[in-house]
């Protein structure tokens, strides 16, 4: 466990030293490595659980093994569940508190660690009130920068946003429709504009309470590979802790959490950029069944309809908006 | 549109479903004269590829005549006969524009289910699982192509339907297999599989260099194929230890070059094969490499093994230790047919190869899953079922 917290920490600490060497590079102005990057291998069950489950877990498994009135499926249950009791147990580490970023060790006071367990807490913490994602796209950095600050062509690449109207100084109102069909309108406000380099927009609901940032960060690939984006959501505030993680959970049920949503916009832009369309492979193609989990998170990503995308440098609206 | 579909397990049937229609400037439609069976369609059909969905349009290696184009297209017209090439590339991003295909960036839209299978995601191809994009096959009267300008090749009058169609597939397979071995003049390859790959893989080991091909196999009629028609020397690895006969072959040394041109799927004789069957039935390794395994134990000392036949996921008993004490050098991956086919075409022209003797049995649509039957028992002496959508 010390051992991966220590990596994660080298991890930080040798890359920023890389950057200072390379100022232009795009990492060197978001400081860390990003908070999803960190492991999440480190102690997060509280002593008297951890002990609990020490106990517990033996008892699954002998019952699973004995009992021979229990169904084959409950013994299989019994044996996975004993068995992540057991693992738990000795090593501290449970996968789904991790899953569900729950944590009952925190705030314990237990051992030398607690000090590094902390940090770490804070940047898993960190990580749920904040996504980023980064992609490497084969065009030239003023490109990529000019179509991001121009709000009107957000629609081709963000399937989210139902419509959009511009506002002065490089602001905007998006029309949001989720995957579970809930509408949002927010505001964005461009409070920072560096060319070539950065874009941050604050962004509030109609009422003006603010609900987080977005921010865009560019710079140059190593190797003449074209220009890296960085895309970071930030929600404001804490949020109730358990609402957080119910909300969490849900999203990744529904495969529509938010890294997969920051993730499919970079890429759809990439493909829009680089092609000058969406790739899909919707449309007609045998006599297609649904079919279980795997099927469902693939036909959100291969089925959504592609929006025809515009000639590059015209500031026309969305399709939706002309209809 | 009549087409055939994947229905579950070893499983198909001719159906009629929608005709597909543009949906991106860059596409075309495509009707199919010729759509070939290939190897890797039976791990399809075992169920060893995930994310099969009933109903899905199989086949990947196809020929046929350009009947649309997207507003985008301007080098195809209608009308034009071409050859289209099973993994699909847009020709914009870094890797297309280093000639690497098939690690496209943008042709696959199912990354979130490859990137945390694989690290990160590959190309799209026709008709090859979800995982792979999710794209209709060609085992149909029409298909779509995305970015065709880049995929799509337009056939020298020269050249008949029959050969041409193999340059979509089998022939680039197989030529890259021996263009990743990096051969020099006397070179000895050793070829593992002789299907239409291998025997492809045959041939351009020779065209690049090789002085002598040994081909293994277990099926004496693909063994003879090989060594009448590309004049490999051959080697039954039911009647032989295949790492011990090579040796002996190439005076103790072994192969310069090993192409696995089999894969995932892989037969062997033994108590390993009997271990890879039972673990891969039980779902506790999803692949068998048989030929790999044997490939990097027979290969010389500082050789190259070139991977060329499909995996899917995770081996098992990897002899590691020897790969990297023997210094040898290991290459693979899916075909980059875009960047192959013009001087294979040119090849084809000059007679240097002709492809069109592996379409041993031409058959219509509608007798698709004879076609694959046949295929998968290599009954009869099949090495391709080529179905002709239409007729």
């Amino acid at each position: 466990v010390k051992e991966d917290v220590m990596s994660a920490n080298t991890g930080e600490i040798s890359t920023s030293v890389e950057l200072t060497r390379r100022p232009r590079r795009l990492l060197a102005r978001t400081e860390a490595v990003p908070a999803h990057a960190i492991r999440r291998r480190i102690a997060n069950v509280g002593g008297a659980e951890r002990w609990a489950s020490v106990v517990a877990g033996p008892l699954a498994l002998r019952w699973a093994a004995r009992s021979r009135r229990t169904s084959v499926p409950t013994r299989l249950a019994l044996f996975a569940v004993g068995t992540l009791l057991v693992e738990r147990g000795v090593t501290g580490v449970c996968r789904l508190y991790r899953w569900l970023g729950v944590d009952s060790l925190r705030g314990v006071p237990h051992t030398g660690r607690r000090v590094l367990e902390e940090a770490h807490s804070d940047l898993v913490a960190a990580s749920r009130r904040s996504v980023e994602r980064t992609v490497t796209i084969m065009r030239p950095l003023a490109e990529l920068h000019a179509t991001l600050r121009n709000v009107l062509r957000w629609p081709m690449f963000v399937d989210a946003i139902e419509s959009v109207e511009a506002r002065d100084a490089g602001g905007a109102v998006l029309h949001l429709r989720g995957a579970d069909g809930r509408r949002l309108t927010c505001v964005l406000a461009l409070v920072q504009d560096q060319p070539d380099a950065e874009l941050v927009w604050d962004v509030s609901d109609q009422g003006g309470r603010r609900l987080g940032r977005l921010i865009v960060a560019l710079g140059p690939a190593a190797g003449a590979r074209g220009t890296e984006v960085r895309l970071t959501a930030q929600v404001e505030g804490d949020g109730d802790g358990a609402t957080m993680t119910v909300a969490s959970w849900a999203a990744k049920l529904a495969g529509e959490a938010p890294e997969q949503q920051v993730r499919r916009i970079l890429r759809r832009f990439k493909q829009l950029m680089e092609t000058g369309e969406i790739t899909t492979a919707a449309g007609p193609s045998g006599t297609r069944q649904s079919d279980p989990v795997l099927g469902r998170i693939l036909r959100t990503r291969t089925d959504a309809p592609p929006r025809l995308p515009r000639s590059p440098g015209s500031s026309q609206t969305t399709a939706r908006e002309e209809d | 549109m009549r087409a055939l579909c994947w229905k579950g397990v070893n499983e198909l049937a001719v159906e009629t479903v929608p005709d597909p229609t543009i949906l991106n400037p860059s596409d075309a439609i495509v009707r199919v004269k010729l759509s070939s069976v290939c190897g890797s369609d039976l791990h399809l059909l075992d169920g060893y590829m995930p994310s099969m969905r009933s109903g899905d349009i199989i086949g990947h290696e196809f020929m046929g005549e350009v009947v649309a184009v997207g507003s985008g297209v301007r080098k195809l017209k209608i009308g034009d006969r071409v050859l289209v090439v099973s993994v699909i590339g847009c020709g914009a991003c870094w890797y297309c524009r280093r000639g690497e295909w098939s690690l496209c960036d943008n042709t696959n839209p199912s990354d979130q289910a490859m990137d945390p299978l694989f690290g990160q995601t590959t190309a799209g191809i026709f008709g090859y699982s979800h995982l792979l994009g999710g794209y209709a096959g060609s085992h149909a009267e029409y298909i779509r192509v995305p970015f065709a300008e880049q995929g799509s090749f337009k056939i020298p009058d020269g050249i008949a339907d029959q050969a041409a169609l193999f340059l979509s597939d089998a022939v680039p397979t197989g030529f890259m297999a021996a263009d990743l071995c990096g051969i020099t003049p006397g070179d000895v390859v050793a070829v593992w599989g002789c299907g239409a790959v291998g025997l492809m893989a045959i041939r351009s080991a020779y065209l690049l260099g090789a002085e002598r091909v040994i081909a293994i196999d277990r099926f004496p009629e693909r063994l003879r194929v090989a060594e009448q028609r590309e004049g490999a020397e051959t080697l039954n690895y039911e009647l032989f230890d295949v790492t011990e006969a090579l040796k002996e072959m190439t005076g103790g040394r072994g192969p310069d070059a090993c192409i696995d041109a089999v894969g995932m799927e892989a037969h062997g004789v033994g108590l390993a094969y009997t271990y890879d069957r039972i673990k891969q039935a039980a779902r506790l390794e999803s692949d068998r490499p048989i030929v790999l395994r044997e490939a990097i134990l027979a290969c010389r000392k500082g050789g190259t093994v070139s991977v060329i036949g499909v995996y899917g996921g995770m081996v098992d008993k990897i002899p590691f230790g020897a790969a990297m004490n023997k210094g040898l050098t290991l290459r693979m991956g899916q075909q980059h047919g875009q960047k192959y086919v013009p001087q294979l075409l040119e090849r084809v022209e000059r007679g240097e190869l002709d492809p069109s003797y592996l379409c041993t049995h031409p058959m219509s649509l509608e007798e698709a899953p004879r076609g694959y039957e046949l295929f998968k028992t290599k009954s009869d002496g099949c090495l391709r079922a080529v179905f002709r959508p239409g007729a």
